[in-house]
This record gives C-alpha cells, sequence and structure tokens, in this order.
C-alpha cells in the first residue's frame, strides 16, 4: 500500500522513525543531504519558501521508481511501525512493517533539495 | 494504496503511476546498489575516522604531550567499536563482502596515523620533561650564583641532558651543539641576571667575566645594557640616600638650592647630560620629600602641643618642650596662646574661609590636606565640620550636610556676584556665616531637613542682612553663564539619591537628584536653579529635567523617553551585561524613534535568547536585522519572505553568517525565533534571515529537545 501526502517541511527536512520507538536523532553535517543513525533519519526536502514537497511511503517493491536510492538504511523499527513526521514530531504518513528491523531505501529527485522523496520499506 | 487522515496535516495525494522498471538485468542491478551503498557506508565510516583522528578541536591529531598518549589509547577501542557498527549496518553478505575490507584498509591507515601520532606524543613528551629538568636548573643556577663549584656541577647536567635529548632525536652534532651552547648560555645569563637584580654588581662582574666564554655574543650585549642601567640606578640610590640625611630643621626645610649642591658633589665627573639630568630629578624629588617631613613635624607638633597643654594645664607655654615647641609654625603658637588664655580652641577666621572655600570649589585639593596641620587653628566644631566634609569627598561618598551647604554656599556667592559684593570681603564672610547658622539650627527648629526651597530662603535671609531688600533677586537671568555650568550637580537629600531603578538615572552621568519638595517651593526658584548641569529627577509627573540648553521637552518626546527607559529597564532584567545599556549619552538627550525601535528589538532578542538558552537553539551570533513573525502558525507571507531575502543578501546568514542560502532559488529561509516549536503561549517570534544547512542543523536540535521533553 503506497502512501502520498503533500508537505511543507519545516526546516526543510522530513524525520524518518518508528514513532513509538526509543530514538537517537542524527547530528546535521554542514551541506549534507541527509544524516541518520539506527533509529532516525533526517532526509532533506526543499525549503518550504521554495515549494512544496511530495512524500510518498511504501512497500520497497511498490514505491522503487527503476533507479538507484540515494539511502539504504537498517532502521530499528521495535514496535513494527515506520512514520515520517515534521520536525515537531506530528506524523505525516504512517505504514507498519514486518520486523524489529527494517531496510529503508529512500529516493529523491534532487541530491540537495528534492521536491519528490520516496521512502521504501522491505 | 491507502489513504490516512490526520487532522491539521496535509491530505494524501493519490498515487502516481510507480517510476521506471528496473533494467533487464536485475543481478546487475542488486549488485550495483550493492556496491553503491558499500561505499556509502564505507564514506561515513571514513567521516567517523577523520572526525576521531583529525577534528581540528576533538580530534587525537588535536591534542598533545600525554593527552594525546590517552586519546591515543582510547581511539583503538573506539576504532573497533566503530567498525562492528558500520558492518551491522551492511545489508546481506554480498554487501558486507564488499564494506569489509574497504574498512579494513581504512584501520590500517587509522592506525598507522595513530603510530604516527604516537611518536610524536611520545617526543613531545619527553621534549617536556627535558624542558622542565633545564628549567629547574636554571632556577637551581640563579639561586646559587655565588657558588661557582656548583654553578659549574649545575652546567655539566644541563649539557649532559641537552647532548642525550639530541641523541634521542638523532639530531645531528652540529645541531646538538648549538643546543647545549645555547642551554648553557641561558644557565649562566640567569645567574649573572640574579646577581643584578641583588643589587651585588661586583659579584655580577666576576661572575660574567668567568662565565662570558660560554655566554652567547647577543645575550652578552643584553647582559652588558643590563649592568649599564643596573650602575646608574645604584648610583641614583645612593644620591637620594644621601640626600635624605640633608638635616631639616625647624626654622623651614632646606631650600632647593641645598639639595642642587649636594647632587652636584655626588654627581661622577664622567656623567653624561641623560644620568645628570636624571640626578637633577633624585634630588627635586628630595627636596619635596624634605618639605613634606617638614609640614608633618609641623602638623605633629601641633598636635604633641595640644596633648602636653591637656596634660599640663596649669603650666605656661613658655614650658613647652623644645622639641615640640621648636617645630611650631607662629599660626600655631597663636592658637596655642589662645588655648591658654580662654581656654578653648579658636578658629582663625582667615583660615576657616580658606578651607570653607576649598571644601565648596577645590575639592579634590582639600580632601588631600593634612587637617592635623591646623590642630591649633581650629575650634573642635569647625575641625569636625572639615574632617567630615574630606572624608565624605575622600570616600566619594554624598554626605547630605556638605552637599545642602555646597548647594546654599554657591547661591550665596553668585548672588553676591551679581550684586558687585566681594565673594572674600566681610560682608560675603558675614553673610556665609550667617546663612551656616540658619542652615545649622533649621533641622532643629522645623524638625525636618532643610531641601531647596528651605535652602533659598535661609540664602535670601542671610543676603538680606547686607544688602538691600529689593537688591536680592530670584530670577535665573541674573546668573552668569559660567557660575551655572559650575553648580554641582549632586543630591540635597539622601531619600533621593540615584539609583540603578531610577530609570531616568541612566542618561546622566553624575549624580542627577533632587528632592521632590524643591520642586513645590510656589513660584520663586532660587537664583541657581537655572543650571543646565542640575538635573531634577522628581518622582511622579514632575520629572523633566530643567535647563537642558533651554529646549523644553514635548509630551510625545517625553512619552517616547518613558518608553526607551522602560524597554532599557526590561532589557537590564534580562541581560544586565547587554551592550544597549552601557550607552552613554548627553543630559538633554531625547531618543528618536529608531533609538526606541533599536532597543525594542534588542529586548525581543534578548527575550528570544532567553528562551534560547533553554531550548539550545538561540539567536545566531551574526544576527542584525530582523522582523516580527506575527503570531504564532501564521505562514510566513510573500512580503515577509522578500524583506527577510533583503536582510539576508545584506548580511548573511544569522547562525553562521554564510552569504548564500544554499537553497535552488537562492532565497532566505525565514527563521523563527523563538523556534515555533519551542515557543510558550503568547511568546512573540521574529523572522531572522537563515541558510539551508543551518536551517537543517537547528531543525535537528528543535527535534531532539522536542523529544525529550517529551521524555520527561
Amino acid at each position: 500500500m503506497i502512501r502520498k501526502a503533500q508537505f511543507t517541511p519545516q526546516n526543510a527536512q522530513v524525520v524518518i522513525v518508528d514513532p513509538k520507538g526509543k530514538i537517537v536523532v542524527p547530528k546535521w553535517t554542514r551541506d549534507a543531504a541527509f544524516v541518520w543513525t539506527d533509529t532516525c533519519i533526517f532526509f532533506g526536502c526543499r525549503p518550504d519558501i521554495e515549494g512544496d514537497t511530495m512524500l510518498t511511503l511504501g512497500d520497497m517493491r511498490e514505491v522503487d521508481p527503476g533507479t538507484p536510492p540515494v539511502l539504504q538504511v537498517k532502521l530499528k523499527t521495535p514496535s513494527r511501525k515506520i512514520a515520517l513526521e515534521s520536525i515537531d514530531i506530528q506524523t505525516i504518513l504512517e505504514a507498519d512493517v514486518s520486523g524489529q528491523e527494517t531496510l529503508v531505501r529512500i529516493w529523491a529527485n534532487h541530491p540537495m533539495s528534492p521536491d519528490n522523496v520516496i521512502v521504501g520499506f522491505e | 494504496m491507502g489513504m490516512i487522515k490526520l487532522d491539521g496535516l496535509p491530505v494524501e495525494q493519490p498515487a502516481a503511476e510507480p517510476w521506471p522498471p528496473l533494467s533487464d538485468n536485475g543481478d546487475e542491478y542488486t549488485i550495483r546498489v550493492d556496491e553503491m551503498f558499500a561505499r556509502q557506508l564505507d564514506n561515513a565510516f571514513a567521516g567517523h575516522v577523520r572526525g576521531l583522528l583529525h577534528d581540528p578541536e576533538t580530534g587525537v591529531a588535536a591534542r598533545t604531550g600525554e593527552v594525546a598518549l590517552e586519546a591515543i589509547a582510547a581511539a583503538l577501542p573506539a576504532l573497533d567499536e566503530l567498525k562492528n557498527r558500520t558492518l551491522s549496518q551492511a545489508v546481506g553478505p554480498r554487501q558486507r563482502s564488499m564494506l569489509e575490507p574497504l574498512i579494513d584498509t581504512r584501520l590500517d591507515r587509522a592506525a598507522g596515523t595513530l603510530g604516527r601520532l604516537a611518536h610524536r606524543a611520545t617526543v613531545e613528551v619527553d621534549d617536556a620533561s627535558v624542558a622542565d629538568r633545564i628549567a629547574g636548573l636554571k632556577q637551581d643556577a640563579a639561586t646559587a650564583w655565588q657558588d661557582p663549584a656548583y654553578l659549574h656541577q649545575l652546567g655539566r647536567t644541563a649539557v649532559d641532558e641537552l647532548r642525550y635529548q639530541g641523541e634521542r632525536h638523532g639530531w645531528d652534532p652540529a645541531e646538538t651543539d648549538a643546543r647545549v651552547r645555547t642551554g648553557l648560555s641561558d644557565l649562566y645569563v640567569g645567574a649573572v641576571e640574579t646577581a643584578i637584580d641583588q643589587n651585588d654588581l661586583d659579584g655580577a662582574a666576576a661572575l660574567y667575566d668567568h662565565a662570558r666564554p660560554v655566554i652567547d655574543p647577543e645575550r652578552q650585549t643584553v647582559v652588558d645594557r643590563r649592568f649599564v642601567g643596573a650602575r646608574e640606578a645604584a648610583l641614583y640610590r645612593d644620591v637620594d640616600r644621601d640626600l635624605a640625611g640633608i638635616p631639616i630643621e625647624p626654622a623651614g626645610p632646606p631650600g632647593a638650592e641645598v639639595f642642587a649642591e649636594r647632587a652636584a658633589e655626588l654627581t661622577p665627573e664622567d656623567a653624561n647630560d641623560e644620568v645628570c639630568a636624571r640626578i637633577g630629578q633624585v634630588a627635586n624629588f628630595a627636596q619635596r620629600r624634605a618639605e613634606r617631613q617638614w609640614e608633618k613635624q609641623q602638623s605633629e607638633a601641633g598636635v604633641a602641643a595640644l596633648d602636653w597643654i591637656g596634660k599640663n594645664p596649669q603650666a605656661s607655654v613658655a614650658t613647652l618642650p623644645p622639641d615640640i615647641g621648636d617645630w611650631l609654625a607662629p599660626d600655631q603658637w597663636r592658637g596655642l596662646e589662645a588655648l591658654q588664655v580662654e581656654g578653648r580652641l579658636k578658629t582663625n577666621g582667615d583660615l576657616f574661609e580658606r578651607l570653607d572655600r576649598q571644601m565648596v570649589y577645590e575639592p579634590d585639593r582639600f580632601a588631600a590636606l593634612d587637617l592635623d596641620r591646623y590642630r591649633l587653628s581650629l575650634d573642635h566644631e569647625d575641625r569636625a565640620r572639615f574632617a567630615s566634609a574630606q572624608k565624605a569627598i575622600a570616600d566619594g561618598r554624598l554626605d547630605p550636610r556638605y552637599v545642602r551647604y555646597d548647594w546654599l554656599r554657591r547661591g550665596i556667592d553668585r548672588t553676591l556676584k551679581t550684586q558687585g559684593i566681594d565673594s572674600d570681603g566681610p560682608d560675603a564672610v558675614q553673610v556665609r556665616a550667617d546663612a551656616r547658622d540658619r542652615l545649622k539650627s533649621f533641622e532643629t527648629i522645623e524638625g525636618r531637613v532643610p531641601v531647596v526651597g528651605d535652602l533659598d530662603d535661609i540664602a535670601r535671609r542671610a543676603i538680606d542682612t547686607v544688602v538691600p531688600q529689593d537688591a536680592w533677586t530670584g530670577s535665573d537671568e541674573n546668573i552668569p553663564a559660567e557660575d551655572r555650568s559650575s553648580t554641582p550637580d549632586i543630591p540635597l537629600d539622601e531619600e533621593r539619591l540615584p539609583s540603578p531603578a531610577d530609570n531616568n538615572v541612566h542618561q546622566v552621568s553624575a549624580h542627577p537628584a533632587m528632592p521632590d519638595a524643591m520642586s513645590a517651593e510656589g513660584g520663586t526658584m532660587p537664583p541657581y536653579a537655572a543650571d543646565p548641569n542640575i538635573i531634577r529627577v522628581a518622582g511622579g509627573g514632575n520629572s523633566s529635567r530643567r535647563g537642558g540648553g533651554g529646549r523644553s521637552v514635548t509630551p510625545i518626546e517625553e512619552m517616547r523617553r518613558a518608553n526607551f527607559q522602560s524597554t532599557l529597564k526590561a532589557l537590564r532584567e534580562l541581560e544586565p551585561n547587554n551592550r544597549e545599556l552601557t550607552y552613554v549619552a548627553p543630559r538633554d538627550w531625547v531618543p528618536r524613534e529608531h533609538d526606541v525601535a533599536r532597543v525594542q528589538e534588542e529586548l525581543s532578542r534578548a527575550r528570544a535568547r532567553a528562551a534560547g538558552e533553554t531550548s539550545a537553539v538561540p539567536i545566531g551570533e551574526y544576527a542584525g536585522e530582523s522582523i516580527s513573525a506575527g503570531s504564532p502558525g501564521r505562514r510566513v507571507t510573500s512580503e515577509e519572505r522578500r524583506e527577510v531575502d533583503r536582510i539576508g543578501s545584506e548580511q548573511g546568514c544569522h547562525s553562521c553568517g554564510a552569504t548564500g542560502s544554499g537553497t535552488l532559488l537562492k532565497r532566505w529561509v525565514p527563521d523563527h525565533q523563538p523556534p515555533t516549536a519551542l515557543i510558550r503561549q503568547g511568546q512573540a517570534q521574529r523572522l531572522y534571515p537563515q541558510c539551508i544547512s543551518c536551517s537543517r542543523r537547528q531543525g535537528g536540535e528543535v527535534n531532539n529537545l522536542k523529544r525529550e521533553r517529551n521524555r520527561e
């Protein structure tokens, strides 16, 4: 099942986490497009002043656009859920996952300021 | 595909057509993806290793000596842990098999780097220990400079230490020799300089002659100069010591010519002009010192004479011991005789007038006077009065009694001047004496301290005793400009001393206080009331100042000033050391609109900083201009965005100072301060330009703080 949302991201980023898990947030480094820990991904989006960002969340096989993903991370998902959140911890999209550790792949249409971000999980 | 509806969040969009399918060769694609992510993980691993080893602030390479050795010991397990963590991120055996050799290669390199750093750190620790040892030997040499045998032994030890250090470093013999020579030279120079500092120039010269062959030629030049300077200083000391022995007779201090003659006798024949001039200065100083000693002797003699009279009330002053009597000046003798005749000390009128004038018009000079010198010429009351004023001036205190009298006397003098009466003449003396009496008895009669109206009345009554009634005027026009500027700017009433909490005080540089009751005087103002230095700081609705170049403050300006001051007060409560609080303004200054706007903006920043201190996301150090963000949650308008873009293009990112926004369309991120996610209810926000990197970093910090708060 594919979930989509048009999103105006605060601070030009979306947060990918298990919403009920214990989260260690990563630290941004200058000019990075994304940063991650094994419990949390900060993924850079287009800043809201330059438009909205389309977010897609779904099974990797369904959402894979056929191009190499820009990020692949194994994320801890102890509550078997994965969510895309805003900086102030508002859930934008959420999906169930099968295991307590989930392989996540992310595709984006721009290296630094994408306005189309696809998050696939296995 | 499904839909999730959440209140307050955008509604999901229908799924678009999937992106193009994979290429025909699926296996190739998977391998390519595995390679890419192995590289990605390897890059991240390399970044961590770089940080661990080479971060300018926290990396092992940034440390030195023993701290570096400790950091190296801690780095090895950290690298192992990092390797395991990174490998755990690999997906599947193929990715892992690709990643592991990459990581191992990097670990090999890191181990090599750590080895080099360890070698460097070991050398640093070794060098530091040698430097400590040599420093200790130099200290020993300095304390034992009189013992040539021990000095030789210390020199030998230093040479051995430095040669051994050279061996460990692998220096070539020439370099080792050079360092040994420098070390030995430093050791002996230190010993010679210590001998010079101890003023044993002969001993220092003997040691210097002995050690000269091992002292570096450049250091020899420095030591030679020190010898010249030390010999001159010794000469000046000897001259001064000799001049200090010139006897001081009761008849008067030795004249300058006595010191000059003796100094000339002591000046070496080969002395150059500079040395002669310095000896002349020493003689002048010695003569002034003798004068002070002579005056002190007179003061002590006066006090001693008074004590003697107290113990020998029936004895004639003619029997005063000569070691006291000889030192008494004629005016002291007269005071002493008056004391014996009248049984009490009597104030010398001329002296009193002189001191009284100095007290008001030359307070610094007055404060430096030795009042004991006039012990026999002032009665107890007058002496106590002057001593009290002197102490208040010296302490920098505002003694209300002194301040009231200062005010009174200046007013009287000014009025007398307008009437053409000599302020030092008998009429003026009488007026001031009368005014002092009235002032002294006022509190007893009236049961309250006098305020300006009362002082005005006292002055008027005192002046009326010597000038016709119609000669008195309270009009401002009669005050000469030069007199206005000399009026003291000091409080008359202890209740109105300036305090930091008094808003009006911040605009003036000194003591702008005046009692409320001063303004309540009906109609007539004292002749000194128009003095531009006097600022009315009364409370209530009558807080405006008078004078100020003659321009009155309009109600709007008054409101603006009040607004400015209340903003500063709020700012002070938040940030007592804020730079906006350190301004100095002319006394008649009225803030302009943009001054008010500036301090209000600073107050907003301070409030945001106060919130930032708890959020750890403060306003950046490059923050300049900003605009109001309106109500929380409201979207930034296009006009506001343009304004933020303008500020950003002029002043850069408020967090990092970057001059480019880093966004696709080169627009600046309007950063809400304090951050929206962290504000309290009703808290105002402002917008600052921010680059995209700082915006993301700040977003991450806000997210972290928000999660921490949720956990709490």
